[in-house]
């Protein structure tokens, strides 16, 4: 039986193929040269859909299940079905945490400010996290004790990230001479984050946000980022930016 | 102690705007009057995270009249300049910044304009610390530096606008800075002063590998998207005016690694355009 949205609204993480994807009337799309970016009144960041999600964004119009489109998408592209199955379910799960389907709850991401939020003080506990890291292996901030850690705040898609990855990928050598590792909690899956990384030669151990908010950075945008010591808390203030975080980078690396 | 320490503050002030507190830094006595007075009522004690470091060299005969005033974000330069007035406005300017996600007048977007031969061209902010260090290579591109990290773009006509002042503050404000240093030269930092179209937009490319190209406008419109500030205030307004902005413009994406390289490249290329 198709799951219709109702009144309830469920998770992103709790939708199935079952569930009938139908447009919020609130959200504005705007489509440019096929690719579409989408807001829902209220929410604080856009959603972007590349060509392909567009098109599968145009059929969320509450008359088929995912797994019936799944079926279409499958014929029409001659594609494996459960692929295009997944697909079509991370997808269905992204575009409904950032509050675009009837059904599913909006999950707020990190608002962008000017403001500088204050984060853990010197010497308190980093809020507890348990995010899978690139191989889907759960990761909570105990398993990082024993070692200092290097968090950072990561977007593949933030330009500011970008334009400090040469330096962290620079640094990364001596932060590792010095025992420090480095941890990105990064927005997208692994295969978003590859390509800049390895140009770069830079191996951080990614922990995949899922478009999530996540405690430890909220109400933060990218790139920040904590220096954890041996026992999960805070070695330094929350540095926020891309002037604040590679100076935090370079400190940990002693120079 | 930060990387800065060594440029010899001698005055500081701290302030409250909105619900951000911080200080103000800087090299001149004069400065700091000026900040004390032209900033007096959100003046408050001490706060020790230094947001903004001002250095304005000792005017001559103690100091050398080719001295640039540099405004420092952090531990980033984002304004270089001979003429105090352009840096104090500069100051003003990321002041007024603080209070834009609270805005709905217009849609802010954390991106500057700059003239890349000839052609206004919007860049994400995050490429004004490279263009200081760029210096007079800059200059040599045909590449002009921005007074503002952050755009307005007018929910009507889609047009980059002036900001509108929110700040209370004294009308003739910069008038009382040129009174600190002698302007050594003229000033060459860019604001948005009318209305005015943006002929291009460069941004990351969505492939770090990618050279200089045309990007899609989809993908300009989420990027710059994610650049802005207040879009939980004007709601679709905002992203509508967004999209009519990036449909007007052309759109370039280029490899960001190295972002110098990147506007050395597309200066050659709006070289050929202008």
């Amino acid at each position: 039986m198709n799951e219709r949205a109702g009144a309830e609204e469920k998770g992103a993480a709790e939708i199935v193929g079952a569930f009938v994807p139908l447009q919020r009337p609130d959200v504005t799309t705007v489509v440019l040269d096929g690719e579409a970016v989408a807001l829902a009144e209220g929410a604080a960041s856009a959603f972007f859909l590349d060509e392909l999600a567009t098109l599968v964004w145009n059929t969320f119009d509450g008359s088929a299940s995912l797994d019936e489109l799944a079926e279409d998408f499958a014929n029409v592209f001659v594609a494996d079905l459960e692929v295009v199955r997944n697909d079509i379910l991370t997808l269905t799960r992204n575009i409904g945490r950032a509050g675009l389907l009837q059904g599913i709850a909006y999950e707020p991401p990190a608002e962008p400010s000017y403001a500088w939020p204050t984060g853990v003080g010197l010497g308190e506990p980093i809020p507890p996290f348990k995010l899978p890291d690139a191989d889907g292996h759960l990761v909570e901030v105990s398993d990082l004790r024993g070692r200092q850690v290097l968090l950072v705040n990561w977007s593949p898609r933030c330009g500011f990230c970008t334009a400090i990855a040469p330096e962290l990928s620079e640094l990364q050598p001596e932060l590792s001479a010095r025992g420090v590792e480095l941890v990105f909690i990064t927005l997208g899956d692994a295969d978003e984050n590859r390509p800049l990384l390895e140009e770069l030669d830079l191996k951080p151990r990614l922990l995949l946000g899922d478009g999530a908010e996540t405690e430890v950075f909220a109400g933060v945008g990218t790139p920040a980022a904590y220096l954890v010591d041996g026992e999960g808390r805070a070695a330094s203030q929350l540095t926020i930016g891309a002037d604040k975080v590679p100076s935090l980078a370079r400190s940990a690396a002693g120079r | 102690m930060d990387k800065l320490d060594h440029l010899g503050w001698v005055v500081s002030v701290s302030f409250a705007i909105g619900d951000v507190r911080f200080a103000v830094r800087s090299t001149s006595p004069a400065f700091g009057a000026w900040l004390s007075d032209a900033l007096g009522s959100f003046v408050v004690d001490d706060v020790e995270e230094y947001l903004y470091s001002v250095v304005v060299p000792e005017p001559p005969p103690r100091g050398r009249a080719k001295d640039f005033c540099v405004l420092y974000k952090g531990s980033s330069a984002i304004v270089r300049t001979l003429d105090p007035v352009a840096l104090g406005r500069a100051l003003l300017a990321e002041l007024e910044g603080l209070g834009f996600h609270e805005r709905a007048d217009a849609l802010y977007v954390m991106g500057s304009v700059i003239d890349v031969s000839g052609v206004p061209t919007l860049v994400p902010s995050s490429v004004v610390p490279t263009l200081m260090k760029l210096g007079r290579r800059a200059a040599k591109l045909g590449i002009g530096i921005p007074g503002e990290l952050a755009v307005a773009i007018d929910l009507e006509t889609a047009s980059v606008v002036p900001v509108r002042p929110s700040l209370d503050l004294p009308d003739d404000v910069l008038e009382r800075l040129a009174d600190t240093r002698p302007r050594a030269g003229s000033n060459s930092v860019r604001f948005v002063e009318t209305s005015e179209v943006v002929g291009a937009i460069l941004v990351p490319a969505r492939d770090p590998r990618s050279p200089l190209q045309t990007a899609r406008k989809g993908y300009v419109l989420a990027n710059l998207a994610g650049l802005a500030l207040n879009l939980q205030e004007v709601g679709g307004r905002g992203l509508e005016a967004l999209g009519r902005f990036v449909g007007s413009a052309s759109c370039y994406e280029s490899a960001w690694t190295d972002t110098g390289d990147a506007l050395a490249r597309f200066a050659d290329l709006m070289k050929g355009t202008a």
